[in-house]
């Protein structure tokens, strides 16, 4: 419950808004792809941001922060040799193992792609590890692409990447429209893919209908909650949905436990 | 442009079902077509003479405001139908569609088509259910797009924005 103190080394500002924060961590800072810390600004609070750093990086634990409020507006105003407290990783991660053998089809939205990076890092590292490995990524612009070098990189790394945006800019040449159109059958074998959704509610519950109708069972779709984690460790009941804590029993859920809750509106 | 025989038809989702009668009312309304990238398809503003079933290579609708550069409103592919505006009067096409590379599609002569629905009820219903299913689901991808999900999170998640 103490959290450490680790120093920034980078900010990588992402975009306008958008910080990704490079912290020394002297030796190797363990974690599960899709787990997240409670990172805390000194004299702000304390917010759960997702691990977005490749899992076998040494000395170094990355965070993707968007300022929306006073504490994440703190995190993105921190500069190198400035210091933060950690706590975690919490949380339950991506069962990438299932993913062994068969397809892995993730579907971002968004900043979601901030918690599916370990997962794509992990997958270029170890891709003989997995078949087909696809990529829908949706976003507001082209302005607003996450991680747009690292796109190219996985693409090139035998990893399909098809990006789409909501509104397109003069010059862009991609896709225009949501991310579920990207879907189309022949881009992954439905029997064998496991589905990692992370993004806006309303675009995972789209996602996971479009692939459901592709032949994706429910059992291997798995999704990233969010909800507002206050301690991580399931003691304060605030990111209570339903009958879980999405701090300890998520923030990675299987669609079969969480689409009953998803339907309740009070949820 | 080439003609398309009945059984090319029966192959593609928009026909799946289709009595191989029926495909034979249909089938010379259909041409198929290749166009160059950035070649139009359909332009903003003509007469909706034709519908285009895409097969390969992928479109965009533009939307067309003097003075600027077009806007992209949405890329479509194959098995995609454009210019389901001809359905209803006055039956002008709303939008350019531009190929944005190679493209083969089938265009359809909607006034032949017309006619081929009209002559049977029965084909006529089945057709407007099919392009009813394109409009409405254009329909809700452009409800999901003009709520700018990824661009206000606190939107969705009241939580999201307080405190954070």
């Amino acid at each position: 419950m103490v959290p450490r103190v680790l120093r920034v080394r980078e900010c990588i500002e992402e975009m306008e808004g958008v910080v990704t924060l490079v912290l020394e961590a002297p030796g190797h800072f363990a974690f599960e792809p899709g787990q997240f810390n409670m990172l805390y600004a000194f004299g702000a609070g304390e917010v759960p941001i997702s691990i977005t750093g490749d899992p076998t990086e040494s000395g170094v634990v990355r965070h993707t922060v968007r300022s929306v409020g006073q504490v994440s507006h703190a995190l993105t105003r921190l500069r190198p040799g400035m210091e933060l407290g950690v706590r975690g990783p919490f949380g339950r991660g991506w069962p990438l193992e299932r993913a062994e053998g068969g397809d892995l089809v993730l579907a971002a939205g968004g900043l979601g792609l901030a918690p599916l990076r370990p997962v794509l890092r992990q997958a270029m590292a170890q891709r003989s590890r997995f078949g087909r490995v696809v990529l829908y990524y949706g976003t507001r612009s082209p302005e607003t692409l996450l991680y747009r070098e690292e796109l190219a990189q996985w693409q090139g790394a035998d990893i399909e990447v098809q990006v789409t945006v909501d509104r397109a800019t003069p010059g862009w040449q991609g896709h225009v429209g949501v991310v579920t159109d990207l879907m189309q059958p022949g881009h992954f074998d439905p029997g064998s893919a496991l589905a990692l959704l992370c993004g806006p509610e309303v675009m995972m519950r789209f996602s996971a209908l479009r692939l459901q109708e592709l032949g994706v069972a429910t059992g291997c779709i798995h999704l990233s909650m969010e909800r507002n984690m206050h301690c991580g460790v399931g003691l304060c009941g605030h990111c209570q949905f339903g009958p879980k804590l999405v701090c300890q029993d998520g923030p990675v859920f299987p669609l079969e436990e969480v689409e009953p809750l998803m339907k309740i509106r009070e949820l | 442009m080439t003609q398309v025989a009945t059984p090319e038809l029966a192959e593609l989702e928009l026909f799946r079902g289709v009595t191989a009668e029926r495909l034979e009312a249909v089938a010379p309304c259909a041409r198929r077509e290749r166009h160059e990238a950035g070649r139009l398809l359909l332009r903003q503003g003509d007469e909706a003479a034709s519908l285009h079933l895409l097969c390969s290579g992928s479109v965009s609708l533009e939307l067309v405001v003097p003075g600027r550069a077009p806007l992209v409103l949405e890329t479509l592919g194959p098995g995609e139908l454009v210019g389901a505006s001809w359905l209803l009067p006055p039956a002008r096409v709303h939008f350019d569609v531009r190929a944005r590379e190679a493209v083969e599609s089938l265009r359809f002569d909607t006034g032949c088509l017309q006619r081929a629905m009209e002559a049977d009820p029965g084909l006529g219903y089945l057709f407007c259910r099919r392009f009813m299913a394109v409009v409405v689901r254009r329909l809700q991808a452009a409800r999901v797009q003009l709520m700018d999900l990824y661009g206000h999170p606190e939107l969705f998640d009241p939580q999201r924005g307080r405190g954070r």
